[in-house]
Parts: structure tokens; sequence; C-alpha cells
């Protein structure tokens, strides 16, 4: 771009600062228009809204590029549009989870909403935010993860899947399906809460006699379907006997299925996965997947935005937990998930 | 070797800008610094962010707070990064290696409840040897350090991994550490973490050595033209060597910061400072050729990538949008520096 002469080329370098600028209000607009639809709920809604319009919630939870998270984050938006308040999504960077967890709760309590609600994934890190949130004034209720420690931090309420559940569920449907040499396979090493689910799982079914091996990649594999297909057929082919595959999320289910298809295992090696998504649905419906764990997301953001409105608004709020899961899905319910997937793609799981 | 030789060839070789004619005015020359175009995406960053996000929290203590703790972790990691990017190598196992440092002070602390110095003793001891280990198969193989240190970047990770599940059964381990070591890698004060400090030091040191000592020298000039340096006498493969380990102990240092702030040991902490230590370095002027940057200008990189960031959640926009907010403001910066840097080297 450069064979200008030197006093034009100081201009184009403000002129590059002021395009900058142009195009950062620029993605405001859109996002403003983008977001409309999503208010388009009732003409009651509005009505209900007028009051409601000095409470911000600041939701910190998963970034929307993992595909558990979107349909939360329409859970969010929908609640959020019906009930005429403000909320910021704040959405943490799973690639530097710690760090990034801190960051993401740090910058809700400097931004002083009404209330916050957090998706405590490292609760060692995360939970002194809490307090510290509490302390400042700001009620925060735990969404999603972190069914440990919200009562002794000090937050107002819980709605979720306790991971350990979850897993003692996943466990339950292999051990019926006559599986009991299996493998849990994390995405995420370090993620906490997949640990959680792991550690349920396998609790379960050692308590069943069962064996549990362990399968470990970082995410920025696990976001690669062809190495997630290849690692997991690898370790098949190396490890003779196992009866069972248990992802926790459902892309890598897909993979693991996908997996089994190539190395002709395909009815011998039984796979369930948390997360739903419509391949993995198919799956289920052509059982080539034995069963997913609905942890049903949409109702984590809907009800997280609601519970805290009602809070801030009335001071009420639900007693103790709230379990949005585990609901299993197998081939017994898999008609009505087809239905509602067709109908409102966006609120199960990813497409 | 001959000193007076290297020395000579330092006039020759050096193209940082602070050895360039000077020929023109005050101001003009604070434009040709290598650290103007960090300074000036800083500044811009700030004003946008202030603007748009001031009024959520962004200018508040604890929204200063916030981005000004990210940009500092950042900076102990890209200072170092960055002085060995002007030396003319890369350093992409920085993330791994501040990883490996966080689960070895959480398995210490955490699971052996041994005194978090002796973890951190044996993290600075793993740092150097990987530091070496890059450095001498880099100097002694003279593959692109791109690939060697993307190979240890896996090596360390797949060993770390490996190593805290088999000891420990897991790849998340508290460590709730107070103590000594809490106060000089975890103070706070008023939302300010002490890695605020760190950075600066770490800074003041970097900023020393490249502008004041003959080792600086060196450095710019095996990153401009290593034969012609070699030819002239400059130890080429001791200053890169010196570099990576370095490099690696910045990572050791945001490690521990990142470990025994957030109370809390994995294997993957601090995967993203691959990428964002080279990216505050190129923002802040660095060349990814080598032979030409600033601490300083680094700096400036990393608090424009900490505002940038962590200024995004304080827009309240649709978080789908926020990387590519990110990106932009990255790709608008670099333009500007790039722009700015063939003002200062004449070819405008």
């Amino acid at each position: 771009m450069c064979t200008a002469r030197r006093k034009r080329s100081a201009m184009r370098a403000s002129a590059l600062a002021a395009a900058a600028a142009f195009l950062v209000v620029g993605t405001a607009s859109c996002t403003k228009s983008s977001s409309a639809p999503t208010t388009s709920s009732s003409a009651q809604a509005a009505n209900v809204s007028a009051d409601n319009k000095g409470i911000t919630i600041d939701f910190v939870s998963g970034p929307l590029n993992d595909s558990f998270f979107p349909p939360l984050y329409n859970g969010v938006k929908d609640a959020a549009a019906n009930l005429g308040v403000k909320v910021n999504y704040i959405a943490i960077n799973e690639g530097n989870l710690v760090p990034s967890s801190v960051q993401t709760m740090q910058a809700a309590i400097a931004e002083h909403p009404s209330a916050i609600v957090v998706g405590d994934f490292v609760t060692s890190s995360v939970d002194p935010l809490i307090k510290q949130a509490i302390a400042a004034g700001i009620p925060v209720y735990v969404d999603q993860s972190g069914q440990e420690s919200w009562a002794k931090d000090g937050a107002f309420g819980f709605v979720g899947q306790q991971g350990g559940a979850a897993g003692n569920a996943a466990a339950q449907q292999m051990i019926s399906a006559g599986a009991k040499n299996v493998l849990c396979v994390i995405h995420n090493a370090g993620n906490p809460y997949l640990n959680q689910v792991c550690n349920g799982f396998i609790a379960t079914m050692k308590a069943a006699g069962g064996t549990v091996s362990e399968l470990n990649f970082p995410i920025s594999d696990s976001t690669n379907p062809q190495k997630v297909t290849s690692d997991i057929g690898a370790y098949l082919a190396s490890h003779h006997g196992i009866q069972g595959v248990f992802t926790l999320n459902a892309a890598v289910g897909t993979d693991a299925v996908a997996a089994l298809a190539q190395a002709n295992l395909t009815g011998k090696v039984k796979v369930g996965t948390l997360e739903l998504s419509k391949v993995a649905i198919n799956d289920v419906q052509n059982g080539t997947m034995l069963f997913l764990v609905n942890e049903q997301p949409y109702l984590d953001g809907y009800y997280g935005v609601l519970f805290a409105y009602q809070y801030v608004k009335y001071g009420l709020a639900p007693v103790g937990t709230v379990n949005t899961g585990p609901s299993i899905i197998d081939k017994s319910n898999i008609q009505k998930v087809i239905e509602t997937t067709q109908r409102y793609p966006d609120v199960l799981g990813s497409s | 070797m001959s000193t007076a030789n290297a020395e000579q060839s330092q006039a020759a070789v050096r193209s940082d800008g602070y050895g360039g004619p000077r020929r023109i005015g005050a101001l003009h020359r604070l434009i040709l610094l290598p650290e103007a175009g960090g300074l000036a995406s800083a500044i811009v960053a700030f004003i946008i962010f202030a603007i748009l996000a001031g009024s959520n929290g962004f200018l508040s203590q604890l929204g200063t707070a916030n981005w000004l703790d990210g940009a500092a972790e950042l900076g102990i990691v890209a200072i170092p990064v960055g002085t060995l990017m002007m030396a003319g190598e890369f350093d992409l196992s920085v993330g791994s290696v501040a990883g490996a440092t966080s689960i070895t002070i959480a398995i210490c602390d955490g699971y052996y409840a041994l005194s978090p110095w002796i973890g951190i003793v044996i993290a600075v001891g793993i740092g150097v040897a990987i530091g070496l280990l890059n450095g001498l198969i880099v100097v002694k193989t003279k593959l692109p350090s791109f690939i060697v240190t993307l190979a240890t970047l896996l090596m360390v990770a797949g060993a770390g991994l490996g190593l805290a599940n088999a000891i420990t059964g897991s790849s998340s381990i508290s460590a709730q550490i107070g103590g000594s070591a809490h106060a000089v890698f975890a103070s706070n004060f008023k939302g300010f973490d002490i890695s605020i400090a760190w950075c600066i030091l770490v800074a003041i040191i970097a900023s020393w050595v490249t502008r004041k000592t003959r080792f600086g020298n060196w450095i710019y000039a095996t990153g401009g033209d290593v034969q012609a340096a070699r030819a002239n006498g400059v130890p080429t493969d001791t200053v890169k060597v010196i570099l990576f380990v370095c490099s690696a102990l910045g990572a050791v240092l945001v490690g521990a910061v990142e470990t025994i702030t957030f109370q809390n040991g994995t294997t993957t902490l601090g995967a993203e400072f691959d990428f964002t230590a080279i990216a505050a370095a190129v923002i802040g002027g660095v060349l990814l050729s080598g032979g030409y940057g600033s601490t300083v200008g680094v700096i400036f990189g990393s608090l424009t990538y900490g505002i940038v960031s962590l200024g995004v959640y304080y827009l309240g926009w649709d978080p789908n949008l926020s990387q590519l907010f990110i990106g932009l403001f990255m790709l608008v910066a670099v333009m500007a520096n790039n722009r700015l840097r063939q003002l200062a080297s004449g070819r405008g």
C-alpha cells in the first residue's frame, strides 16, 4: 500500500485509525440490528419490561465457539428479551481457561451490574471472585458449573447439572448395555468440570465391577475432527477389549462413532456422549450412538437470567439447586427431540 | 574474538532506529522511534474503549486493574519473546513452559504439600533446561526456530499432561498457596496485581540490556545480519541461547504468577501466550524477521492487547463478534506500525 509521499502517508495513518473507529461503530450497529429478532417475543413482554429497564445482568460463561454454549446463549437472549432486562454475556476463552475465567469475572465485577450469573468452571480461581462480588454488593447466581462451592461462596443459588451425576447416569447406561470395559474421553485436558463428569462415570463403573481408562486431548486437538477420529481409532486399535466409549461433547462423540465405523467396530463398541447435536441425534436414531446426556443448556441460560432477575427485583429465588440434567436421550425418546430440533433448531444443541 | 571488531560491527549492522542518522526535528524523531507504533496503538485503543465502554466500568479502578493485570502478565512473556525476535528467532514453546511451571508448582504444593518455593525452584530448572534445549538445537542444527520450538511446545505440553495424570490422576490441581510465595507472586493492591511490578522490572532490565550494553548491540546485530555479525566477532550462538533461556524464564515467571494468583495449576495454563506474545511484540513494532524493535514498544504492544482483549467484555456487544473485533484491531495496529516503520527507514 505504500508508494505515497511522506505527508500523505501520515494522513493515511490517521485515516487507518478513523477507519478502525468507523468499523467499531459499524459493528455496534450491526449487533443491535442482528439481535432485534430475538425481542420479537410478544407485546405483553414489552409492557412488563418498562420498569425492568434498569436491571442489568452480567452472564459470565463459556465461548460460543464451543458447541455447548450457543443453546445456553439463546436461552440467555430469550430470557433477556422476554423480561426486558439488559444482559451482557461475557465469554470465557477456553483456550486460556484459568486466567480467562478470572479476568472475565473481574470485568463483570468492575461493571457493577445488578447481578452476576457465572459458570464457575475453575472453582479454586473463581470462588474468591464470587465472594468479592458479593462483598461489593452484587448478588451472584452460579450457573452450570460450581455445584460444590456455590453455597459456601454465598451465592444465592445454582442451576445446572451436577457433573458427577451426569457421569453416574452415563455409566448406568453403559452398564445396562453390557459395556464394562470403557473409555472416557476428555477433550479439554485441565477442565475441572469435565474431570468431575469422568470421575462420576468411573465411580459408578467401578462400583459395578467395570474398568475405565481415560484419553485426554488438549482443547486445540478436540476442534479438529480428523485428529479426534484417528486418535480414538488408534486408541481402540491398540487397546483391545474396550466395549464402550463415553465422550464429553457431541462432536467428539460423533467422531468416536466415525472412528468405530472405520475400524469395523460399529455395534460392538457402544458410544454415549454428553451434549446434543444434529449428527449425534441422527446417530442415536440409526443406532450407532447408544445415548446422549442432555444438560439442557438452553434452560441453564434462561433460568440463570430469570432467577437473577427475580432475585434482584423481588428477592426471590428457588431454594438450593435446580437440576437441568442429566436427562437421558436414547432410542425410546428420540422422536420428540427430532421434532423439537426441526421446529426450534437453536434450542437443543448445535446443528 | 576481538571486541574492537565487534564494537565496529554494531554501528554497521544495527538498524533498530536508535542508531540511524538524525536528520529531522524532535516530533518527527518521536514518530520514527521503533516504539512509536506501539505507543500510538495503545493510546488509540484506550481512547476507543474509554468512549465506548467507559460508562460500563472500563475506566473504573477495578476495570483499569483488570486490563492492566492482563497486559502485565502478557508483557512478562512478550518482552523476552520480543527480544528474542529482535535477535531473529521465535519461541513458540513459552505457553507450554508456563503450563509446565503451573502444574509443577501445583503438584509440589497441592499434592505433595511441599513448600511452594521447592516447586518454583524446580520450575526454574525446567525452564532453563527447555530454554537451553531450544537454543542449542536451533544454533547447532540451523533449523528454523519456529519448527524447533513448535516441537518443544508439543513435547513439553505432552510430558506435563502425562506426568500430571500419572502422579495425581488429574490435569487440574488446586494450589492454595499463601505465605512468602504468595506475597512475591500474587500480592494484590486494590485489584492491581503484583504482576504489574514484575512486568515493569522485566521491562527495565530488558531495556537497559538492549539499549545500554554491548550484549544489547549484539542482539540487534544478530537479528539484523547474522553472517555480518559473526564475521565481526559477535558470538551470535551464545546470544541466541541466552535469549532462549530468558524467554523460557519469562514463561516460568508468568506461570508462577498465574498459578499462585489463580490458586490453580493446569497443564494448559498460558497456552495462549504462544501467539499473544508474538502478537504483542509485533504490535509493539518488533520486526518478524529480526534486527528491529524495542522492549518499550513490546510493553505498548502488550498494553494494546490487554486493552482490546479485555475491553471487549465491557462493550456488552454480541459475544460472537469479540474475536472479530480483537483480530480487526490487531490488523489495523500492525498495518499502522508497518507504515511508521517504512517512514522510519526512509522507504515511505
